[in-house]
């Protein structure tokens, strides 16, 4: 099995590093593309394909709060593209209103992960990507 | 963020050094303080600036749900009651009366004796114009001079056995009072607290 490709929206660094802890606590192979802020994502969403370095990714790790562009909109853009209408999506976010959630809900969220303050509970995350992925990372 | 990274230098550049050990509880307790300070200023904040007044109806009895909704595990892990009849519908915002419902409850949940199981009793009585709805609980109450100036901003009576931001009553009030209404509580040492509020009834308003 190839490494998963995963597209990360996320301007705080130090929860990429988590991220990563987390994949590698469930021992999945990946390779990240880190963007972190809301304008390279669209940069990397409008490319995606056109070349090796840009994939379409095989899950999209999103933050709602990001600068210059909100997630929502990333995840809108990400949508049109025709390889990505049904790629898994991850909203990793620090908060847990109702109205996050009502902003993205259309757009078609795979999971919602609350970034915890407990580091077994961060290290889940690998749990549930290797979920979504069951059978394909066999 | 702060925590996770904290435990993971634990885990694996630490270990069990006794002194550590205890620096690192230090710095989860300040980190969780942070936390709840944070989080709730940002609902004191969204309180102060909102200043239309609502318009819409405020089922009680659905922003009481709600309270509770939040509040289930500590429901679940204290044994609490909690009782209320069927509540009045005023003018207002129903998430926001969910709010006060929620701080409240916390309240009539934390401010208890060791053990104790809560029981907190909701009322509603017609007051001419106004509804008043009251909050009773079992808890461990305060001296009556402090009735005003719980209501204040990080106003505590308790700072050690109780953890708290000192936040909650004062954004009660900013709701309350933004409905048109009045909160103010009553108690005396050892014999539980009342909370009440008043606002105004519908038809009325």
């Amino acid at each position: 099995m190839k490494p998963l490709r995963i597209l990360v929206a996320e301007d705080n660094q130090a929860d990429v590093v988590l991220f990563r802890e987390a994949l590698r606590h469930h021992h999945i192979e990946h390779q990240l593309y880190v963007v972190s802020d809301g304008q390279s994502a669209l940069q990397f969403v409008a490319q995606m394909g056109a070349s090796p370095e840009i994939p379409c990714p095989d899950l999209l790790l999103l933050d709602l709060n990001l600068p210059k562009v909100d997630g929502p909109n990333i995840l809108q853009e990400f949508r049109k593209h025709p390889e990505c209408t049904h790629t898994p999506v991850i909203v990793v976010t620090s908060s847990d209103s109702a109205k996050d959630r009502a902003k993205v809900a259309e757009f078609q969220v795979t999971r919602y992960f609350r970034k915890p303050s407990d580091f077994d509970a961060f290290m889940d995350l690998g749990r549930i990507v290797k979920e979504l992925f069951d059978g394909q990372m066999a | 963020m702060v925590n996770v990274y904290t435990q993971m230098l634990m885990r694996r550049h630490v270990g069990e050094h006794p002194q550590a050990k205890e620096y690192a509880a230090v710095i989860h307790q300040g980190v969780n303080r942070m936390e709840a300070l944070i989080h709730d200023l940002l609902t004191f904040s969204k309180t102060i600036h909102s200043v239309d007044l609502p318009a819409e109806k405020a089922d009680l009895s659905a922003a009481l749900a709600e309270g509770i909704s939040v509040l289930k595990d500590r429901i679940e892990q204290t044994g609490a009651s909690i009782t209320a009849p069927i509540l009045p519908t005023v003018r207002g915002d129903t998430a926001q009366m969910a709010h006060v419902f929620q701080n409240l409850l916390s309240n009539a949940l934390k401010y208890q004796t060791n053990g104790a199981r809560p029981d907190v009793q909701i009322s509603a009585k017609r007051d001419g114009t106004n509804w008043i709805i009251a909050v009773r609980d079992n808890g461990i109450g305060f001296e009556p001079q402090y009735a005003e100036r719980i209501f204040g901003l990080f106003k505590r009576l308790h700072k050690e056995e109780f953890p708290g931001t000192g936040l909650g009553l004062a954004i009660c009030r900013r709701i309350i009072e933004r409905h048109g209404g009045r909160i103010w509580a009553e108690s005396t040492l050892g014999n539980g607290s009342s909370f009440y509020f008043s606002l105004p009834r519908l038809e009325d308003a």
